[in-house]
């Protein structure tokens, strides 16, 4: 009884509603109706209402002219289509009418880039409108609409699909891709015709229904996500079957639908919507719903599904009380040195080095990693979510260790897997001048991110910043409050479980208060010399060994901060001679060693500041063998901690340059310290 | 370095590309764990497999990197390429259009990787002798125009993956050591040329370095 009179009530409503609203606001009519389909007496006012056409257009008029150079086609197709539909003879003719002229206006109304093709979706597309008997401009108008809202134009449509499939059942897309069975192959139909080419009329219509109040463009895909996901008990028996036969079951899903299972099938895909990260709204609204929109290839050929760093930094920052929607367990992949120069205070360190360099403990800091998970989301903490969500550092070439990774997650069919879109740099472009404060550990003279924007001149960053500072500002205090100290909780909890493999210097995975590498490299980046670094440098035994940078030579020979650079060999300790280049800055030595069989890459293997090194020796025998003998000062006293021999046959120079250097850097810091009360 | 628990005496990256399908994971399995499966998934970006072997007594530590042969994930395999010594490109002679596809990986090849990569040209699915669409000696002569090496191989009934393997890495093997020999990039002493005196050594080198690089 009450049911009724509540269906009674929110139809008067919608009806007085409908009289005051503007029509464009779709908002009211969906919060009255609450989803529910609507009584055909009213259908076609909603349906106006939703979409957004009113008494806007009373100017059109058809022109009856039927010139189209596919017109033939165009009249055969609508032909056959009015014979299926099954009416009286006499009902025939309007429709079939109705259809070739407002088809042949709109593929007019397109210019003469747009054709009509067979199976194009138009006249599927048309035929439930038809069934409103409205004047024909009306319906025209309510077919332009829905075209313009929420038909897909593009392939973009189909890449992104599958990226959902992937996203919520790996297991699935990953068979149908083994199977050469792409998304356009079955859900073209879909995606064109809004399902009306699949789904009975009278299912059409109650989903449309549902559809139009929802006002989303995406939810089509939502919908076939469920259509496909639903199957997939019976999908995957079928392995078997050709591709051709599979594409063919798939497309004919939706036809099983009735209409009692429309409201179910509705909220199923609001299900999957709430649980996908929204993000790629922005990134794809243009492109998938924009006739004149390029190719968007970063979609097509992304691994997984991306997330923006705004979606990344909001969800952080969201209250821990709300438990719908997506929560992100933050992996970041970057080797133990850059994640050790900053990374957000969520993000969980999971070296990619260690897949190549060690398997068996790569997948025991995987397993240390899911449990830590595990345990987050047990504690409600804020690190904690069911997305995985990594990052890498940002570029293409960098990140190769950091794809492998995701991919191999994404192999063990891994649920809700999600790639950073811009990794690192784009985080820290993002957060612009809160940096220091949103970023645990952030070290800027080590950051990467600091050290190219340093040198590629530093207004980079401002430009950048004024965009998005504003926006975000206040949003960064609040993540600083909500998450650091949940996730020191959670990440003591993490390194009970990763425990390092080895003692080699490059495989260190995580922080601690202990940890030297953050005050490593002192004096780099004049800018950044405000901070309380005076404590003694610790040099530790790091060999530089696997970590290292590869950088261009020639590029980073003509980078301003370099005053000279001596061609020479590295003698390591156990006598192996690699080819390098000296380096010398103002404040620094740099070594670049050679990458053998590829033309001007190396790696950064030594960089010290001036101010440690202790001594400078050569061998009476060997005037080239030059020593730098590195270590800190003990009062008047430098204990050496470590050295480095080369080879430098420019010797005499080098070393004369070097030694004035360092006068210089100490009058400079000594002055520095002089004039500090 | 030497600190891994295996021991080599040399690491050599190799890459296997070829159009999707045509059985690269199923080599790699091959060779790496001696394993073959008939349902095989599609690879996702790229896989990665180790094996160690011999030539002239000297351990050779074979990086394998397998990468998905999908349009969609070219952006992410190539730069695998980088730092790869070898290439196996492999096609499926029962299928004429992954043969037909081997110049586009050439030059996917050419444009990402190093010039000196050892390229071979592996015709995998031997054992599809009744569906053979690729003639062997079709094959053979592109291989020797474009100065490949080439082989036909069946992961499904072993035939010659050991030999492909074997194979590209001696080639690579011997390039590096002869490159040793002529001109030996490491030593225990360092050679001692240029023994000038100190002082000798002209100034002029550096200072304009530091002259173009102040200013």
């Amino acid at each position: 009884m009450a049911a009724e009179e509540n269906d009674n009530t929110w139809i008067s409503d919608i009806k007085s509603a409908l009289g005051l609203a503007d029509g464009c606001d779709d908002v009211p009519t969906f919060d009255i109706c609450q989803g529910q389909s609507i009584p055909p007496s009213i259908r076609p006012t909603v349906w106006k209402s939703c979409l957004g056409v009113e008494a806007s257009t009373s100017q059109m008029m058809f022109d009856e002219i039927f010139d189209l150079p596919e017109q033939s086609v165009l009249r055969e197709d609508c032909q056959q289509f009015v014979d299926k539909l099954g009416n009286e003879d006499e009902d025939k003719l309007p429709v079939l009418s109705d259809l070739e002229t407002i088809l042949t206006y709109h593929r007019k109304s397109l210019g003469p880039g747009a054709k009509y093709e067979r199976g194009n979706g138009w006249i599927e597309l048309l035929i439930p409108l038809l069934n409103l008997q409205l004047p024909r401009k009306d319906t025209y108008c309510l077919f332009q609409s829905i075209s313009n809202r929420y038909i897909p134009c593009n392939a973009n449509a189909f890449n992104f699909f599958r990226l959902l499939l992937l996203y919520h059942d790996p297991q699935l897309c990953s068979f149908l891709d083994t199977k050469r069975v792409t998304p356009d192959l079955y859900t073209g139909h879909w995606f064109l015709s809004l399902f009306a080419g699949v789904c009975k009329l009278n299912v059409t219509i109650v989903m449309w229904d549902m559809y139009f109040q929802q006002g989303d463009p995406f939810f089509v895909l939502f919908l076939s996500l469920v259509m496909v996901v639903n199957a997939r008990e019976q999908i995957l028996k079928m392995k078997e079957e050709s591709k051709s036969k599979l594409a063919e079951a798939l497309m004919s899903l939706p036809a099983g639908l009735e209409v009692e299972d429309v409201p179910d099938f509705c909220s199923l895909a609001q299900y999957y919507t709430v649980k996908t990260p929204s993000s790629f709204r922005e990134i794809l609204k243009e492109s998938l719903f924009s006739r004149n929109a390029e190719k968007s290839t970063s979609i097509a050929q992304a691994l997984c599904l991306p997330v923006s760093v705004g979606e990344l930094i909001e969800n952080i920052a969201l209250e821990e009380s709300e438990d719908e929607g997506v929560r992100f367990f933050l992996v970041d992949c970057r080797p133990a040195d850059q994640y050790n120069a900053g990374h957000l205070p969520t993000a969980f360190h999971l070296d990619c080095n260690l897949m190549v360099q060690e398997p068996v403990a790569f997948a025991t800091a995987v397993q240390g990693l899911l449990s830590a998970q595990r345990q987050a989301l047990a504690a409600g903490s804020a690190a904690g979510g069911e997305h995985l969500c990594f990052l890498g550092c940002g570029r293409l070439d960098d990140d190769q260790y950091t794809h492998m990774v995701v991919a191999s997650f994404l192999h063990k069919n891994t649920h809700h897997i999600s790639l950073l879109d811009g990794g690192y740099q784009a985080i820290h472009r993002y957060l612009g001048e809160s940096v220091d404060g949103s970023l645990s550990d952030h070290n800027p003279e080590c950051c990467l991110v600091c050290i190219s924007d340093n040198q590629n001149g530093a207004n980079h960053t401002l430009t950048h910043n004024d965009s998005t500072s504003g926006s975000s500002s206040d949003l960064f205090s609040k993540i600083g409050a909500a998450v650091k100290m949940k996730s020191a909780e959670v990440k003591g909890k993490l390194l009970e479980y990763i425990v390092n493999p080895s003692a080699s210097g490059g495989t260190e995975r995580h922080v601690s208060s202990s940890d030297k590498v953050g005050k490593r490299y002192r004096n780099m980046a004049p800018v950044f010399c405000v901070d309380d670094d005076q404590d003694p440098t610790d040099f530790g035994a790091d060999e530089y060994d696997e970590e290292e940078l590869e950088v261009s030579i020639s590029s980073r020979l003509k980078q301003p901060d370099v005053v000279a650079s001596f061609k020479c060999q590295e003698v390591t300790v156990n006598n192996s001679v690699h080819d390098c280049h000296l380096v010398v800055s103002a404040t620094h030595i740099y070594v670049l060693r050679e990458v053998p069989r590829s033309k001007d890459k190396a790696r950064l293997v030594v960089r010290r500041p001036l101010s440690a090194i202790a001594k400078i020796t050569c061998k009476k025998k060997q005037p080239e063998l030059i020593t730098f003998q590195y270590g800190e000062s003990h009062g008047k006293e430098m204990k050496i901690n470590d050295q480095d021999r080369f080879n430098i046959p420019e010797s005499t120079e080098a070393t004369k340059l070097i030694s004035k250097l360092i006068v210089d850097c100490i009058a400079v810091k000594d002055g520095d310290m002089n004039s500090n009360p | 370095m030497g600190t891994r628990d295996d021991e080599y005496d040399y690491l050599f990256k190799v890459v296997l590309i070829g159009d999707s399908g045509v059985g690269k994971s199923n080599l790699l399995s091959r060779f790496t764990r001696n394993e073959f499966n008939l349902e095989s998934k599609s690879t996702i970006g790229v896989e990665f497999a180790t094996r160690s072997i011999q030539v002239d007594g000297k351990t050779i530590k074979a990086q394998i990197w397998d990468t998905a042969g999908q349009e969609r994930y070219r952006a992410i395999t190539s730069a695998y390429y980088r730092g790869a010594v070898g290439a196996l490109l492999v096609y499926d002679i029962a299928k004429h259009l992954t043969y037909e596809n081997v110049e586009r990986w050439l030059r996917e090849l050419r444009d990402h990787a190093d010039q000196n990569i050892v390229i071979m040209l592996v015709g995998n699915k031997s054992d599809l002798r009744h569906l053979r669409a690729v003639p062997t000696d079709e094959a053979k002569t592109f291989a020797e125009r474009n100065s490949l090496s080439f082989i036909e191989t069946s992961a499904l009934d072993s035939t010659n993956v050991e030999t492909a393997f074997q194979n590209i890495l001696t080639e690579i093997y011997r390039i590096v050591s002869q490159k040793q020999i002529r001109d030996p990039p490491e030593g225990d002493l360092i050679r001692p040329q240029n023994v000038e005196p100190i002082d000798v050594k002209p100034t002029v080198n550096s200072d304009s370095v530091r002259k173009q690089c102040c200013q």
